[in-house]
């Protein structure tokens, strides 16, 4: 196996390969929440096909805003996704779309009941 | 002599070295072009009796203030739906190049800078612009109840016009931002309004039928897709091409899917004539135009102002990024559609993939714009190789379905 694709086997996993079936886990960048979040359908996410996130968090949080965006190109969605809760814990956001193909960093910002804000993210590459 | 013949051996390896999975996928993901997607703020977009009425509008010069300008000035069927000239030249000259009209229906913003939302609003603004068509909306619908064809084919779609013999009630040139206009009554100015979207769905549903037809690139897709043989469909030199599309060159990134564009905006900082920085907004003007507009999906005159697409058109996106971007253009029939970029900067294909390869003036307009676009530095043969793929994506000119 040559290095280059060693490096590449090592580097895939934390790129965010999709695993629908099982869905994504992350914690904020402080560790204080854990989030499990999925598409809606459970099925992988298409460049340029609109689908819901559903997201587990834990411990509860007040509120919750889902985005995402293109760390290289330096921009966002083409438009904001509507974010509402579910139940205690479970949140929906609707009117996700990853126009290009590439890496998407979904980002989950949770505010607590002290009003802080806590960041969770996802790395996804859209083929 | 022999290390000649290892390295032909080796030459000839790398050209006919077989598609990878993952390239066989994504070229499946490039090709065919799917029907156009349903528009629920237009109750007679797959209306063929609003389709013969658009066609017939888009074609007559009879709406422009001149009497000389159509849709069809800037939009020639022989020319794939474009004019071939640099920027738009109507009743005045304007600024950006004609977009060509195939598959149109797929896109979800209109105009280089998406001022538009839906296609039925956007073949209103070209009807009133003063440096286009320069028409009125009271002498454009006023042409329709005259005109017995025209009168005809729109009563059979939207009912009875309103009578507009009374020009004190209904004066020429009154369209909104004229005081004939503000001097209408609202009522008046509501059923002449009514009957300009009317108009502009028509011509929608007209554009909804022209669909780019099957290039050489489709049906190299296609035989892929099914197994079958490919050979002789692509040139090795364009399979060649495709392959750096998909691959090295990153052409994929925003030019994707069956109509390779991402209906997104970006600003890859192509020169200005003079060199300095360039003064169109793009995007950035867009948007809030976009917002702003009389006919927005969310208007009154959308048949579905709530729907999915007038959320999302409302909750569109702005930011810094967006100044001077416009929209990824599709690349289909890209041999009939020059010039080339929103100002028609560039003649040729060639030119094109020049700009690409080397950014050679390229404005940066400051740290928000993209940052994916390097200089590809391909080789010559490289770039010839693009050209031919590029070209293998022209079906020959726009076609209806009716063809």
């Amino acid at each position: 196996m040559s290095p280059r694709t060693m490096v590449l086997l090592a580097v895939l996993p934390l790129a965010g390969c999709q695993n629908p079936t099982r869905g994504f886990d992350t914690r904020t960048n402080d560790d204080v929440y854990a989030v499990h979040w999925n598409t809606a359908t459970g099925r992988e996410i298409l460049v340029d096909e609109y689908f819901t996130i559903h997201a587990s968090i834990d411990p509860e949080p007040r509120s919750v805003s889902i985005d995402a965006g293109m760390p290289e190109h330096r921009h966002g969605m083409l438009h904001e996704p509507s974010t509402r809760r579910l139940s205690h814990d479970t949140w929906l956001a609707s009117d996700m779309l990853f126009h290009m193909p590439g890496r998407w960093r979904v980002q989950f910002d949770i505010t607590d009941a002290d009003g802080t804000v806590h960041r969770a993210e996802s790395d996804i590459v859209l083929e | 002599m022999i290390a000649a013949a290892l390295s032909l051996c080796l030459l000839s390896t790398v050209v006919v070295a077989p598609l990878t999975d993952r390239e066989i996928r994504i070229i499946g993901s490039m090709s065919p072009v799917p029907p156009a997607p349903p528009d629920t703020s237009n109750r007679v977009a797959d209306n063929p009796a609003a389709a013969t009425l658009g066609a017939m509008v888009f074609n007559r010069s009879i709406f422009s203030s001149t009497g000389a300008v159509s849709c069809a000035t800037c939009h020639m069927p022989g020319r794939s739906f474009t004019d071939g000239r640099a920027v738009a030249q109507g009743v005045g000259i304007g600024t950006r190049n004609s977009p060509p009209l195939g598959s149109v229906a797929h896109q979800r913003w209109f105009f280089w800078d998406g001022r538009a939302d839906s296609l039925w609003s956007q073949s209103l603004v070209p009807m009133e612009s003063s440096i286009e068509m320069d028409g009125a909306r009271v002498d454009i619908v006023r042409t329709i109840t005259e005109e017995a064809e025209l009168r005809q084919q729109y009563e059979g779609v939207f009912g009875a016009l309103p009578d507009m013999t009374n020009e004190q009630r209904f004066p020429q040139r009154a369209k909104p931002g004229t005081a004939a206009w503000e001097a209408m009554s609202e009522a008046d100015r509501t059923t002449v309004t009514r009957a300009f979207v009317n108009i502009g769905k028509s011509i929608a549903a007209f554009e909804r039928t022209l669909t780019v037809g099957r290039s050489p690139f489709d049906r190299f897709a296609e035989a892929l897709k099914r197994g079958r043989s490919t050979d002789g469909l692509l040139s090795p030199e364009a399979i060649r091409g495709l392959r750096l599309f998909i691959g090295e060159a990153g052409c994929r990134n925003c030019h994707a899917g069956p109509l390779m564009t991402d209906r997104a905006f970006h600003n890859n900082g192509v020169p200005t004539a003079d060199g300095l920085f360039p003064t169109d907004p793009g995007r950035a003007g867009g948007l809030e135009l976009a917002r702003d507009g009389e006919f927005r999906l969310s208007s009154v005159w959308s048949d579905d102002p709530t729907g999915d697409a007038a959320r999302r058109a409302a909750n569109a996106t702005a930011g810094p990024e967006h100044w001077g971007a416009m929209r990824t253009p599709s690349l289909r029939n890209l041999p009939t559609t020059g010039p080339y970029m929103h100002d028609g900067r560039f003649e040729s294909l060639s030119q094109v993939l020049g700009f690409y390869n080397t950014l050679e003036g390229q404005i940066r307009i400051d740290h928000h714009q993209e940052t994916v676009l390097k200089p590809l530095h391909l080789p010559a043969e490289d770039l010839r190789a693009l050209e031919a793929f590029l070209r293998s994506l022209q079906d020959g000119a726009p076609r209806t379905d009716a063809d």
